[in-house]
């Protein structure tokens, strides 16, 4: 969700400051492009009588011939006019990739209409777990398995260490999911499930937590649906993501694929293993 | 207008909004956005914010008890219509706020306020150790010594022996005058008597100079030991058994004000307290003895103790309630002892409830020469930028000692005392009270008017002296007055709830819990219960 936020933040600046180029409002256009004139030429003393888009027209006059009056988008055009316009070796030849319609004889390169952005209401963040709700989290997923070492917890032995105040020295608690805390998920996860598959593995199928619709070491072919069924029940456990109904098809796919990888590569009772790994590592395990 | 026109007039808003719209929009998705990216359906669709049932149950159980909701409590929603999951919720809502995990997280809220840590402070300035012998003997400074002549002797391994007088006798050996031990029923366990060297065993209340043997002056002479059962005298551990109870005595003043349901302003000038074992040990006896800190005297009646309170018993936890000068948690000694002057006891205050700490202009504080002159931090330039508020907000706490949690009566510390100034006129010496609580000493010539008055009142305005008298409970109710404390209280616990900080742009819903606050006679519960309804809080991002 955040890379995708990211992506689109990525996507939609470029665009924008693209758009801008065209037009002349931004700084790189007229400084980079050949047919610009330089900061120091005299031409570039009197931009208060020519505006940027005016300017922009006059650059592109020469490819107006070439371009069609409707078809390209936006993106398309940008690219056609950074190929030629700031002379890329190689590139500098007409492309009918603008859409221009005319106005008054001069081309309106104004960007087609767009849909007003709805801005979102605020909301909560998503925050990392603190120590004791991580360790609450741990015990409740794993039915009371929390990390520890020679029967010491090790959320409250590391808690100085993952940014737990001692109000003397710090203040203040650090819930970023830092790589430090990242390095101590991945000891927790793969410490819980040695643990808690040693345990599943000496307790009746009844009153187990993880291997509830599934043997340890029952393959997939045999498992049939009812791999999906401990899949759905697990990321319930673990992540409290509800994945039965309807609307949330599709989310168990990446969880499939990765146990059937696994298995193809190794035993099922390995393949669960990685899943146990990858439920405690995933972000939707230790945030909320 | 022309559609063509139209158009044009829409294209160059679009522009108009420039970058600024992309930075926005990278903050706040819109999904209307994605048919604009040309490869759309490679990228992972965005989340809608509205957190389903099970996510919001999750989120709710978190925040509310520390740990997840259980299978079962999630199963109880399967197949429900939007009303029942509605009611269901709200009922999960209110029996996870009157729960104890509740209080637990308020708790755990309060400590990032309240900062407390007493890691520091020495609570017994006489400590006993047991050597290989199984004999306990004083461990504390040069006692040994002072006892018996030569630094790290202890005594014999024999009964101890007594002359006509009674006096303790010793045998030279190696180098020092050894006695012998005595058994005692030590207080940390009155039903196993122990063996301890005489001198160290010694119950004098009172030395042959006429020192009080349960003080810190008296720990180091020659006719005083560890009292009545050792009792002056702790083991390691003790100190730590102490200092936890005291940590403790904070926590459960704020997991009661929950539990109770009671008004948060209660928790800022209530007079409730907790004490176990090892506190009422400590408030009982050894208010006389920390090293550097002063308990005296003592803020806590010792008539009102628990008598059948023993030492060891530090899971017995009684209520306690003390008289009217206290302040809730601001006069707790968990809170005084974490913040020793009365500047940081204010200013920690104005943090933590006011929302408003003390820091200088940007750009700084303009440094004008000569200005140290000036004694009255209130007036001086550069510090009265934030004196001028610290020092009347400090003197609330000016009854109770500084560097120390004892409580200064104004019967016997009145604001001006005759002793104090004149020995401070005439140069004779003052005494320890005099010294601590008094102007004895005048740097400046603005100072010596101030000589004999009790410190708190210096330069205070005629306005602000009965700060002193009123103590925090008055700095509480006059913030609640001009609105700044719940005002405060309602962003720091929706930001707490949040996970964020909350903008500007979001005061109106600041005041609207604050007024709600107020309409629910200031119950931080029913706050909660109000943030997390919000629509704010069933988003998330």
């Amino acid at each position: 969700m955040l890379q995708s936020a990211f992506i689109r933040f990525i996507l939609l600046s470029s665009v924008s400051a693209l758009s801008i180029a065209t037009t002349g409002c931004g700084p790189s256009a007229p400084a980079s492009a050949s047919a610009a004139p330089t900061s120091s030429s005299p031409a570039a003393q009197a931009p208060a009588r020519q505006s940027a888009s005016s300017w922009l027209s006059g650059v592109l006059a020469p490819f107006e011939t070439a371009m069609p009056t409707s078809g390209a988008g936006l993106t398309h055009r940008v690219s056609g006019i950074a190929g030629s316009v700031f002379g890329v070796p190689g590139t500098a030849q007409v492309v009918d990739v603008v859409t221009v319609d005319t106005v008054d004889g001069h081309p309106d390169l104004a960007p087609p209409p767009v849909v007003a952005p709805t801005i979102e209401a605020p909301s909560r963040s998503r925050r990392r777990m603190d120590l004791s709700q991580l360790d609450a989290a741990f015990k409740s997923a794993t039915g009371g398995i929390t990390w520890d070492e020679a029967g010491k917890n090790q959320w409250e032995a590391l808690a100085p260490t993952l940014g737990k105040p001692d109000f003397l020295t710090t203040t203040e608690e650090d819930l970023t999911p830092s790589p430090l805390f990242q390095k101590f998920m991945n000891d927790a996860a793969r410490k819980v499930c040695a643990d808690l598959f040693t345990r599943e593995l000496s307790t009746p199928p009844a009153r187990r937590v993880f291997f509830v619709d599934v043997g340890p070491d029952e393959s997939s072919d045999r498992a049939g649906a009812r791999l999906d069924a401990n899949l759905t029940r697990l990321l319930l456990r673990f992540h409290g993501s509800d994945v039965r109904g309807a609307e949330a098809q599709g989310h168990l796919d990446g969880w499939r694929w990765l146990y059937l990888t696994a298995e193809h590569l190794e035993t099922p009772r390995a393949a669960w293993s990685a899943v146990c790994v990858a439920l405690i590592e995933h972000p939707d395990f230790f945030t909320y | 207008m022309t559609r063509a026109r139209s158009q044009r007039d829409n294209r160059r808003t679009f522009f108009g909004m420039g970058l600024l719209t992309a930075v926005v929009l990278s903050a706040v998705p819109v999904q209307a956005q994605e048919a604009d990216i040309a490869n759309a359906e490679l990228v992972c669709p965005v989340d809608t914010p509205e957190a389903d049932v099970v996510g919001r149950l999750r989120a709710l159980s978190l925040d509310l008890r520390g740990t997840p909701a259980s299978l079962e409590e999630i199963a109880a929603f399967d197949g429900l219509d939007d009303a029942a999951v509605a009611e269901l919720e709200d009922r999960f809502v209110e029996e996870w706020l009157t729960s104890d995990a509740f209080a637990q997280r308020v708790v755990r809220r309060h400590r990032s306020l309240l900062w407390p840590n007493l890691s520091q402070i020495e609570f017994s300035t006489r400590t006993v150790g047991v050597d290989g012998r199984g004999i306990v003997f004083r461990t504390d400074g040069n006692i040994q010594e002072t006892y018996r002549g030569m630094r790290g002797a202890t005594c014999l391994d024999e009964p101890a022996r007594y002359d006509t007088e009674g006096n303790v006798v010793t045998t030279p050996d190696a180098g020092a005058r050894r006695e012998g031990w005595v058994m005692v029923r030590p207080f940390w366990d009155p039903s196993t008597p122990v063996k301890v060297c005489a001198f160290d065993a010694q119950d004098a209340l009172t030395a042959d100079d006429g020192a009080d043997c349960s003080s810190e002056t008296g720990g180091g002479r020659r006719g005083c030991g560890c009292g009545p059962d050792l009792r002056w005298c702790l083991r390691s551990n003790d100190q730590t058994l102490v200092r936890n109870a005291m940590l403790e005595d904070l926590d459960r003043r704020v997991a009661a004000n929950v539990v109770e349901d009671e008004s948060y302003l209660d928790l800022l000038t209530g007079n409730r307290a907790f004490v176990n074992g090892p506190l009422a040990h400590f408030w009982r006896h050894l208010t006389k003895i920390p090293r550097f800190v002063r308990m005296e005297p003592s803020a806590v009646d010792v008539q009102t103790l628990p008598t059948d309170l023993a030492f060891s018993a530090a899971a017995d936890w009684r209520e306690l309630r003390l008289d009217d000068r206290h302040s809730g948690v601001l006069t707790s000694p968990a809170f005084l002892l974490r913040f020793q002057s009365d500047r940081a006891r204010a200013n920690r205050y104005y943090n933590a409830f006011l929302c408003q700490p003390f820091q200088p202009p940007a750009g700084g504080i303009e440094i004008v020469t000569g200005a140290a002159a000036e004694p009255d931090l209130q007036a001086r330039a550069g510090c009265k930028y934030c004196h001028a508020v610290l020092e009347p907000a400090a003197a609330h706490w000016g009854r109770f000692t500084e560097y120390g949690a004892g409580m200064l009566s104004p019967t016997f510390y009145p604001a001006v005392r005759d002793d104090c100034r004149r020995c401070a006129l005439n140069g004779s010496g003052c005494s320890d009270d005099c010294n601590r609580f008094y102007v004895t000493k005048a740097q400046t010539e603005a100072d010596r008017q101030w000589l004999g008055t009790f410190r708190p009142y210096v330069f205070l305005g005629a306005e602000h002296v009965r700060n002193i008298e009123a103590g925090p409970r008055l700095l509480v109710r006059s913030s609640v007055v001009d609105g700044r404390l719940q005002r405060c209280v309602a962003r720091s616990t929706a930001e707490w709830l949040l996970g964020r900080p909350l903008g500007s742009n979001e005061d109106s819903f600041v005041d609207e819990l604050t007024r709600g606050f107020e309409d629910d006679d200031f119950r931080y519960r029913a706050l909660v219960k109000r943030i997390l309804q919000s629509e704010l809080y069933r988003r998330v991002r």
